[in-house]
């Protein structure tokens, strides 16, 4: 099991010093000496978009192949060889926010917008009122995944390190005792994510995995246990059967009903380039803007609004300025027609990786479709209370 | 000339929709709700002689019976599930309570008086169309009292309409026949709505344009249509008059449950039942208002009716003195008191299945006619005084 880094500038060298057994492939042979202070690390010059010279490295037994150059043509030509030679996980940096979408089409999950990520981090330091109100705070710090199967660790783990890195937040996982630990360390670390696991015993897991609401919230209750406080728990999205949709048995739905947090469905498992936010005019809708400008700002997302019925004016305004103050482009959609209607259209285009709504229908949007929208959504769907 | 004149269909139809032109701003003067001023209208014209005979009668019959079920699909259209659903439990099941301490209230007075049961069903109706407004008005929409007086007045509206039904098919159709045709409703009302929910999640785009204002083909208005004319075909086949109210009733309840919030849609069906179909149902009550029945003995039936009226009402609202000062219970028993619409409808219901007699019937239109316009007022003016 091996990791090719393409770059070896800051970046990729202090990734490569955190991954030991990692190949790094850096063009310029000035970088050599100081490159191979790394222990354990190889050092191949080159051009590491070049296929011939990536098939003499080997492509077979990588497991992660990324890409860290500030060119996002290198980057990318290097990933579609990557994806050529069915590397099972490749991470590209991307500098143009713009560029993405032919990354996405080449089937690249993981993408990363440092440029705009680092503008937001240091917009956040430098603006006045740094730590007041003034400032953009992060959506989350601490984050709940409970590994309900080992399915998870490869889709809502997976997301919530992405959220994590983005929202530099940490992980907490509550998983059954045969999970694979060290997969789970090892891809946090690449993210630089703070990661703990809770090692549960298979019997408690079981219930957890049936009741996650069971006598109140029993995921919550037991990290409790822990002292920790969980502010976004992420699940992996549920398969549920028609005779279960008619009977409402839905985990998930009875965890968003008993959590005091945000619960976030996994279903993109990758960073966030566009985020819906949908408003009505309940005061949950406070909480949707509020949250998707935040995870907007994290992740260098763009933000759309659907405005679903005469919302406060005021609301809309504040969330601009927040978007303003975030770096987030923020578009609004002012629905005419039937609300329910056009937020189902919405949430179904495939324009979206989230979509932020209410935990439960207060306003116009109603509580029935908002569990539609949490089961059956093609993309990820945030809760907020 | 004159007879041959008021006989023609048309000239009945343009008088009756000048009437209901003019009625809603002189109503609106005086200060009492359209539909009573419909009713007077219809009172009048009827003391005037103006009555249509043959092709008209007809015509004007079919319409204002077509108005009574496009009357109860608005009912329907009005009851908002969601309110129920985001409440929880607690307020559905005091509203239960209150209904049933209503209904068994009733039941037990009209019996005790020497009236059927059917009498207990129609009293123990309210008027969500006058609920509404008037808890808007006074500012308690969104307290926890006003919503709970609404879904008090939503379970009294639903129940009642469908122990109306279930009364009359088991009166005139047999307990097993009348039982199978209520759950077949209900079963094709389930279908109907979990079919309609597909349909809103997988076809979102086809749907969308139903609800927008520039659709020149009004789309949703004729899904509407054809939606709740489904269930008043079936009961015609079925030849039952109170499965076409309950069907339209669900029928209304389904849009609501579906596609509520809407406004446009909703907006164009309002228009289309209140700016004509229903004043005809309204005017045409009042034209067959039995004054002869009222003056026999309808008239000692009024402050009777009045008295239950208001205490099977106002002592299960007593309830509310759990969470609220006397003050409010009573003022939202006077409130829920009020009828308008459905115990019309119900008392016409009644007549033509022979459940009530034209004395009862125009003692019942009287009852509506003073409750609508006092409840409401009552209920303003003991929360202005606070």
């Amino acid at each position: 099991m091996r990791n090719v880094i393409i770059g070896g500038g800051r970046a990729g060298r202090d990734l490569a010093a955190q991954l030991p057994e990692s190949v790094i492939i850096e063009i310029n042979s000035e970088k050599r000496e100081e490159l191979s202070e790394l222990a354990g690390v190889e050092v191949i010059i080159g051009d590491g978009s070049n296929e011939e010279l990536l098939t003499r490295v080997g492509l077979e037994d990588v497991e992660t192949f990324i890409s860290l150059t500030s060119n996002d043509d290198i980057n990318y030509r290097a990933a579609a060889i990557a994806k050529k030679y069915k590397v099972p996980k490749i991470i590209v940096r991307v500098e143009n926010p713009e560029d993405s979408e032919r990354f996405q089409k080449l089937g690249v999950e993981s993408i990363m917008f440092p440029t705009k990520i680092v503008a937001n981090l240091i917009g956040d330091m430098i603006r006045p009122g740094f730590g007041a109100r003034a400032k953009i705070r992060t959506p989350f710090e601490k984050i709940l995944v409970p590994i309900m199967s080992s399915d998870t660790v490869e889709n809502a783990f997976k997301e919530a390190l992405f959220v994590a890195s983005a929202a530099r937040a940490e992980v907490t996982a509550v998983s059954f005792p045969g999970v694979d630990r060290r997969k789970m360390e090892f891809e946090a670390m690449e993210l630089g994510v703070p990661l703990r696991i809770l090692i549960e015993e298979e019997k408690m897991m079981n219930i957890i995995k049936k009741h996650l609401h069971y006598r109140g919230c029993i995921i919550l209750d037991i990290v409790k246990e822990h002292l920790y406080y969980p502010d976004c728990i992420i699940i992996d999205h549920e398969e549920l059967g028609i005779l279960d949709k008619l009977f409402n048995r839905s985990v998930v739905l009875k965890l968003i009903k008993c959590a005091s947090c945000p619960v976030l469905v996994a279903r993109t498992f990758s960073y966030y380039k566009n985020i819906l936010a949908v408003l009505d005019s309940s005061k949950a809708s406070e909480s949707v803007g509020m949250y998707a400008v935040q995870v907007a700002h994290s992740c260098g997302a763009d933000l759309h609004l659907l405005i679903l019925e005469n919302v406060l004016g005021e609301l809309i305004e504040e969330l601009k300025k927040g978007g303003e103050k975030g770096n987030v482009r923020i578009i609004e959609k002012w629905v005419e027609g039937n609300p329910n209607i056009e937020a189902v259209k919405e949430v179904k285009s495939s324009n979206y990786e989230l979509a932020v709504i209410p935990w439960r229908g207060t306003g116009v949007i109603r509580s029935d479709l908002i569990r539609k929208i949490v089961n059956d959504a093609p993309c990820s769907v945030l809760t907020v209370v | 000339m004159l007879m041959t004149l008021i006989m023609n269909p048309y000239i009945l139809l343009l008088a009756i929709a000048v009437f209901a032109f003019i009625i809603p701003i002189l109503s609106g003067r005086i200060g009492v709700p359209a539909v009573v001023g419909e009713i007077i209208c219809g009172i009048l014209l009827g003391l005037l002689g103006f009555s249509p005979e043959a092709e008209g009668r007809i015509i004007i019959d079919f319409l204002a019976s077509f108005g009574l079920i496009y009357l109860m699909f608005l009912v329907g259209l009005e009851i908002d599930f969601s309110k129920v659903e985001l409440h929880g439990a607690k307020l559905f099941i005091f509203g239960t309570f209150i209904f049933i301490i209503t209904l068994g209230i009733s039941i037990f007075l009209t019996t005790k008086l020497g009236f059927g049961l059917y009498l207990a069903l129609v009293l123990s109706t309210s008027a969500v169309g006058l609920t509404v407004p008037t808890i808007r008005e006074v500012g308690l929409l969104k307290s926890d009292f006003g919503q709970t007086i609404l879904i008090s007045a939503f379970i009294a509206d639903f129940a009642t309409v469908v122990l109306v039904t279930v009364f009359t098919l088991h009166f005139k159709e047999g307990a097993t026949w009348g039982m199978f045709l209520i759950t077949l409703v209900f079963i094709l009302f389930f279908i109907a709505y979990y079919v309609g929910k597909l349909a809103i999640w997988h076809y979102p785009e086809r749907l969308s344009a139903w609800f927008k204002s520039d659709q020149p083909s009004e789309m949703g208005v004729r899904a509407a249509f054809a939606l709740l004319l489904i269930f008043v075909a079936l009961a015609e086949i079925a030849d039952i008059k109170a499965i076409a109210i309950l069907g339209a009733f669900l029928a209304g309840v389904m849009l609501s449950l579906l596609f509520r919030g809407g406004t446009v849609l909703e907006q164009k069906l309002y228009g289309i039942g209140y700016g004509f179909l229903i004043p005809i149902f309204f005017i045409s009550v009042g034209m067959q208002f039995d004054l002869g029945a009222l003056a026999r003995g309808g008239i000692y039936l009024v402050p009777m009716l009045l008295v239950l009226a208001f205490v099977v009402k106002i002592v299960p609202s007593l309830l509310f003195l759990i969470r609220h000062s006397l003050n409010d219970s009573i003022s939202a028993g006077v409130l829920l008191s009020s009828r308008l619409s459905l115990i019309i409808a119900m008392a016409a219901v009644g007549l033509e299945l022979g459940l009530v007699d034209t004395a009862m019937e125009s003692a019942i239109i009287v009852l509506a006619l003073i409750t609508s316009i006092s409840c409401p007022t009552i209920f303003r003016r003991m929360h202005q005084r606070k």
